[in-house]
């Protein structure tokens, strides 16, 4: 089991789009997973296997044990579905 | 889930010149507030965040979605849509400039899911893009808002 967080600014907004977008990615993956939304300020203290969010959210969180992935367009399913694909495969 | 009822007449706007991202997040806000959704209080919480937070709200090329949180003056769930005459820059280093700038509120977590999701499936399409960019006035930029959701 895998855990794994789409973090925004403020974890109702662009979070909850990345969230059912990454649903159908990971779903597609077999792989078995947990996963949560939160907001930048609060995933630091989450034990995470993996973190989708934005450039500069990245860069807020600073080192994190997690493996982070970040997306330029959260519209984007095709972006989203190839580094969720690639993300998984690298934990493996 | 329809789009008119996310966006009440009145939440859209076309051609809006300003001066930067401060002033585009300010009218989308006050089109929130104009139709009852959010408080003033709410916009200045949007401008305070991405002050803070950097530019959170640009997901895609061109397109921010400005929101706050429901206890920084939301009052009832709603969206707004500020078309920009001339594009803005928000810091964003995938997505600048912008100029397509929705806003919304939502008096908790969950209220807003279903229509931000279906904002989400409308804005993927390139061609509703394309007849938002295009449309001239708010009329015509809310009926392209309007024909999405049947």
């Amino acid at each position: 089991m895998i855990r794994i967080f789409a973090v925004c600014g403020m974890g109702l907004g662009t979070s909850a789009i990345l969230k059912s977008r990454l649903r159908t990615a990971l779903d597609a993956t077999g792989i078995e997973y947990q996963l949560d939304v939160t907001d930048a300020s609060a995933v630091s203290g989450q034990q995470a296997d993996l973190i989708f969010t934005s450039n500069e959210l990245a860069e807020r969180m600073g080192k994190l044990p997690a493996k982070v992935v970040v997306i330029d367009n959260f519209m984007d399913r095709d972006e989203i579905s190839r580094k969720a694909t690639e993300a998984v495969a690298s934990l493996e | 889930m329809n789009l008119t009822d996310a966006f009440p007449p009145g939440a859209v706007r076309a051609g809006v010149h300003c001066e930067g991202w401060r002033e585009a997040v300010r009218v989308a806000g006050g089109l929130l507030v104009e139709t009852g959704a959010a408080t003033e209080r709410y916009v200045d919480a949007i401008v305070g965040a991405v002050e803070e937070l950097g530019p959170y709200i640009v997901l895609a090329p061109g397109i921010a979605i400005a929101h706050a949180r429901p206890e920084d003056g939301a009052v009832a769930v709603g969206f707004a849509l500020a078309r920009l005459a001339e594009p803005v820059a928000f810091g964003s280093r995938s997505n600048d400039p912008v100029d397509l700038v929705f806003a919304f509120a939502s008096p908790d977590k969950d209220q807003h899911i279903a229509a931000l999701s279906t904002l989400a499936d409308f804005i993927e399409s390139g061609s509703n893009l394309e007849r938002m960019r295009g449309a001239r006035t708010d009329d015509a930029l809310y009926d392209v808002i309007r024909e999405a959701g049947t």
